[in-house]
C-alpha cells in the first residue's frame, strides 16, 4: 500500500479511528494486525518474511538476556544476525554475487555457472531487517531489556509507518511508546496532519514531477547531451531526496497522529558545508545505524587516523550494498567514502582556511562556496545511484566532464512546474531548523494558512498522481 | 478536537470555494484560447463538420495535409490527429464523432508496432481540461482508475499538470497544434540535423503481443460499421524504419479481410524509405514530405476505396 493510493487515504483514518475507541490493552494487537495488512496489501506471501525476521531477534534476544556467559551471548548474536541477513541475502544479494562468480568464471573459461533466480525483493527488507538486528545488538551491548511481549516486539518490527522505508527506528526509542497510553491530542493530529500534507507535497509535486524530466535524460541518456545530464543530474539530487524525505515525513506524521514519535530522517542536508556534514543530516538513521553498529564498536578500539579512514570505507562500501545490489551502488558507496575520508585528512587545514576567512570576513562567502561543491559531488554521486549500469552511468559522468555537445533538452512544462515547486520548496526546507511542523509554528496565522492553502492547490493542480512507487522502496 | 475540525472544514470550504471559481472561469475560456492543445481537441469533438475526420498522433498531424485530400477527393477533411495519443484518444475521438453523426470516413493512422507495446494512459490525461466543459469524458480519462475519476469530478484537478499548455497558446504566437487555417495539419518546415546524419541500424521490436488492444481497435472499427462509416486504416512511413519485423501491420493486413476496414502500409515505401528531405525527423514529415504523402495517399483512396464524391 502506498501513501499516496486512496487505499491508504481510506486505511489510514480508519486505523486511526479505531486506534482511539478501542482500549489500551489491545490497541498494539490492533496495530499489529493493521501493520501486517498494510504490508501483506503488497504481496501477502511475503509476510512470511516480516514474521521470520521477527522471530529470530525475539528468540535471539531473549537467549542473549538469558544467557550469562559472554561468549555464549556473542554466538547467540552471531547466530541471530547469519539468520536475519540471509533472507536479505536471498532475495537482494544472491543473484548480484551469482552473477559476479559467472563473470569471474567466465573471464577464467571456466564453463560453471550459478543459476539466476526470479525473484521479486520484498519490499522494505533492509529497513525491517535492520531495525531488528538493532534490537538484538542493543541487548547484546547491555543497552536494553529484552522484551518478552512477543507480540509488542512484533509491532515494533512492524509498525506500518514506517515499516517499508523507515526511519529504521531504535528499539530503545520506539519500543517503550507501545505501553504508552495515548489520548486523542489536537495539537498531535495538527503536527502528524501537517507533516503528512508536506510530505505529500514533496513526493507528488516536486519528486515525480522531476522524475519525468530525469527519466526522459537518463532512460534515453545516448541522445542526450552534457547540458542535460547535468540539469538531470541535479534534478535527481532533489528528486532522491524530495521521494525520500517526503516518505519519511509521511511517516513521521501518520505515526504522530496515533501518538507515536518516529525519528527525524532528514535535516535539508543539500545545505552542507561538506561531505561529513551532510551524511549528518541525510537519511539520519540508517547513517546512525551504520555508525553505531559498525563503525563505531570497530573504531574505538584503535582510533587512528588510518584505521577511521579504512572503516568509512568498508562503512559506506556496506551503504552502497544496502540501496542495491548493483557495481552502480558500489560505486557510489566509495565515491561517498572518498570524500569523507578527504573530510578527515583535511580537517585541521580547513580550520585553518575557516579562520583565514574569518579574519577576512568572507566566511559566509567561503560557506557559499563549500554548500555548492558539496552539492555537485552529491549530484556526481547520484548518477551511480541513478544509472541503471554502470556502464551508462560512466557515460553520463563523462558527458558531463567533457560536456558532451548539443543543445539543452528542454521538457517547457515539466521544468516550469519543477521550478515553482522547487522555489517553495528551498524557501520552507532552507528556513527549517528541524522539519515543516517547525516552519510552520514560526508563521502568523494568515501566513500558516495561506501556505496550507497553496500547498493544497500545489498537489491538486501540479501533482502527479501515478501511483508511483517511492524510490526507497526498491531497497 | 471541535477546534481541528472547525480548522479542517473552513480548508476544505477554501479549496472547494476556489475549485468553484476555477470552474466558473475556465469554462468559457476553453473554447476560445487561440489555436493550442484544447482548441483542436475541442474543435475534433464537437465542432468539426467534416466528412473525412483523421485520427492519430503526431506523425499524422505533421504528415498529412488535408486540403491536398480535400482537392482529390471532394470531400471535407479535418486532421484531427494530437501529439502523443494513442488508442484512448482514438475510442474517445471515435464516440465522439459518431455521436455528433456529421463524419462519413475516419482515417486511423496506427504506428507500426502498436499492437506490440502496453495501453499507454499518460496520453490521453491531457484531455483533463476538457472535463471542465464535458463531464462525459471522465470514463475515457480515468480508465476505471477510481481515485482518478473521483479527482475529475474537481474543476482544479481538471487543470493538473496542463495550466502551461492552458496558458502558453495565449503568451506565444506560435500554434502547439494545428490550427483552424491548415484544417488540423501541423506544419514542420526543413529537417532536423540528427536526420541527415542518422547512420541505419536495422533491429527487431521485441515487444509482446497485445490481445486486448486488438480487440479493443476491432471494437472501435465495429461501431463505426454499424453507424455507416468508412473505416480506413494507415500506417505511415518512416525515414529509416527502425523494426525489422511487425507484427502490429501483420495483424492488421490480416484483419482487413474481416472486410471491417481497409489498409494502407506505406511503413517501408521505397518512395520515402532513407530520404531525408520528406521528413522533419525520423518519424515526422515536413511541409514537402507531408504533401507528397498525402498526394499519394489521396490518389491511392480515390483507386482504392471509391470514396471521390
Amino acid at each position: 500500500m502506498l501513501f499516496n493510493s486512496i487505499e491508504f487515504l481510506i486505511f489510514f483514518p480508519i486505523v486511526c479511528l479505531i486506534y482511539f475507541i478501542i482500549p489500551h490493552k489491545v490497541r498494539w494487537a490492533f496495530l499489529l494486525v493493521a501493520s501486517y495488512y498494510f504490508y501483506m496489501s503488497w504481496k501477502a506471501s511475503y509476510a512470511i518474511l516480516l514474521f521470520g525476521v521477527t522471530t529470530v531477534n525475539y528468540l535471539g534476544g531473549l537467549a542473549i538476556a538469558n544467557s550469562k556467559n559472554k561468549e555464549t551471548k556473542k554466538w547467540i548474536l552471531i547466530f541471530t544476525i547469519i539468520l536475519s541477513l540471509s533472507g536479505l541475502y536471498y532475495y537482494k544479494y544472491f543473484n548480484f554475487i551469482g552473477n559476479t562468480i559467472n563473470a569471474i568464471l567466465n573471464n577464467l573459461g571456466i564453463g560453471i555457472s550459478i543459476p539466476f533466480l526470479d525473484l521479486i525483493l520484498p519490499v522494505g527488507i533492509s529497513f525491517f531487517t535492520f531495525q531488528a538486528l538493532s534490537y538484538t545488538i542493543d541487548i547484546y551491548k547491555g543497552q536494553m531489556k529484552c522484551e518478552t511481549n512477543f507480540g509488542i516486539f512484533a509491532l515494533f518490527v512492524s509498525f506500518f509507518p514506517q515499516l517499508v522505508a523507515g526511519p529504521i527506528e531504535r528499539a530503545t526509542h520506539l519500543l517503550p511508546q507501545f505501553y504508552e497510553k495515548h489520548k486523542w491530542n489536537d495539537k498531535n493530529a495538527v503536527v502528524g496532519i501537517r507533516l503528512m500534507l508536506w510530505g505529500m507535497f514533496k513526493k507528488v509535486v516536486v519528486a515525480d514531477r522531476l522524475a519525468l524530466y530525469v527519466n526522459a535524460v537518463f532512460n534515453n541518456y545516448q541522445k542526450h547531451s552534457g547540458l542535460s545530464y547535468i540539469l538531470a543530474s541535479i534534478l535527481f539530487a532533489f528528486q532522491i531526496y524530495c521521494d525520500f524525505s517526503g516518505y519519511s515525513d509521511i511517516a513521521r506524521g501518520s505515526a504522530r497522529v496515533m501518538g507515536f514519535d518516529l525519528m527525524v530522517n532528514f535535516r535539508f542536508p543539500y545545505l552542507s558545508e561538506n561531505v561529513t556534514k551532510f551524511w549528518q543530516r541525510n537519511h539520519i538513521s540508517l547513517t546512525t545505524w551504520l555508525k553505531d553498529y559498525i563503525y563505531f564498536p570497530l573504531v574505538e578500539t584503535n582510533p587512528t587516523v588510518l584505521r577511521m579512514c579504512v572503516l568509512i570505507f568498508i562503512t559506506f562500501l556496506l551503504s552502497g550494498l544496502w540501496h542495491g545490489a548493483d557495481w552502480t551502488f558500489v560505486i557510489w558507496g566509495i565515491w561517498q567514502a572518498v570524500f569523507l575520508i578527504y573530510d578527515i585528512l583535511m580537517r585541521k587545514k580547513r580550520k585553518r582556511m575557516e579562520k583565514w576567512f574569518k579574519e577576512r570576513k568572507l566566511l559566509n562567502l567561503s560557506l557559499g562556496f563549500r554548500y555548492l561543491v558539496t552539492f555537485a559531488i552529491i549530484c556526481l554521486g547520484a548518477i551511480f545511484f541513478r544509472a541503471s549500469d554502470v556502464k551508462q552511468g560512466w557515460a553520463i559522468l563523462k558527458g558531463i566532464l567533457s560536456l558532451k555537445e548539443g543543445s539543452l533538452f528542454i521538457d517547457a512544462a515539466t521544468l516550469s512546474y519543477s521550478f515553482i515547486a522547487l522555489i517553495l520548496l528551498l524557501f520552507i526546507e532552507a528556513n527549517n531548523t528541524i522539519d515543516f511542523n517547525d516552519f510552520i509554528m514560526r508563521q502568523k496565522t494568515l501566513s500558516k494558512w495561506s501556505l496550507y492553502y497553496i500547498i493544497i492547490i500545489s498537489i491538486i493542480v501540479l501533482g502527479v498522481f501515478d501511483n508511483s512507487a517511492f524510490i526507497y522502496f526498491q531497497f | 478536537m471541535k477546534r481541528l475540525i472547525l480548522k479542517l472544514v473552513i480548508l476544505t470550504l477554501l479549496i472547494l470555494s476556489s475549485d468553484i471559481i476555477i470552474g466558473i472561469l475556465l469554462r468559457p475560456l476553453i473554447s476560445k484560447i487561440p489555436n493550442g492543445r484544447y482548441f483542436k481537441i475541442y474543435h475534433t469533438f464537437y465542432k468539426t463538420d467534416a466528412e473525412m475526420v483523421l485520427i492519430g498522433s503526431s506523425a499524422c498531424e505533421t504528415g498529412v495535409n488535408p486540403e491536398i485530400l480535400e482537392k482529390q477527393l471532394g470531400l471535407t477533411v479535418w486532421n484531427g490527429a494530437r501529439g502523443d495519443q494513442t488508442l484512448l484518444y482514438f475510442e474517445v475521438a471515435t464516440d465522439k464523432l459518431l455521436e455528433r453523426k456529421k463524419v462519413k470516413t475516419i482515417v486511423y493512422f496506427i504506428e507500426s508496432m502498436r499492437f506490440e507495446t502496453e495501453i499507454d494512459i499518460s496520453g490521453i490525461s491531457q484531455l483533463k481540461p476538457l472535463t471542465i466543459v464535458d463531464k462525459s469524458l471522465i470514463p475515457y480519462i480515468s480508465q476505471g482508475r477510481k481515485l482518478e475519476e473521483y479527482f475529475l469530478k474537481s474543476n482544479l484537478y481538471a487543470c493538473n499538470s496542463l495550466s502551461y499548455y492552458l496558458i502558453r497558446p495565449m503568451l506565444s504566437s506560435k500554434s502547439i497544434d494545428g490550427g483552424v487555417e491548415t484544417k488540423g495539419q501541423k506544419v514542420k518546415i526543413g529537417s532536423k540535423s540528427s536526420l541527415l546524419n542518422y547512420k541505419y541500424k536495422g533491429i527487431s521490436f521485441k515487444g509482446v503481443y497485445n490481445q486486448q488492444k486488438v480487440d479493443r481497435y476491432l471494437m472501435m472499427f465495429k461501431k463505426c460499421r454499424d453507424q455507416n462509416v468508412n473505416v480506413i486504416v494507415i500506417t505511415l512511413p518512416r525515414c529509416n524504419p527502425p523494426y525489422e519485423l511487425s507484427r502490429t501491420i501483420d495483424t492488421l493486413k490480416s484483419m482487413q479481410d474481416e472486410g471491417l476496414f481497409r489498409y494502407f502500409d506505406y511503413y517501408t515505401d521505397q518512395r520515402f524509405i532513407h530520404k531525408p528531405e520528406f521528413f522533419y525527423d525520423e518519424g515526422h514529415f515536413n511541409k514537402e514530405g507531408a504533401n507528397y504523402f498525402s498526394e499519394i495517399l489521396a490518389k491511392d483512396l480515390f483507386d482504392s476505396c471509391s470514396l471521390r464524391k
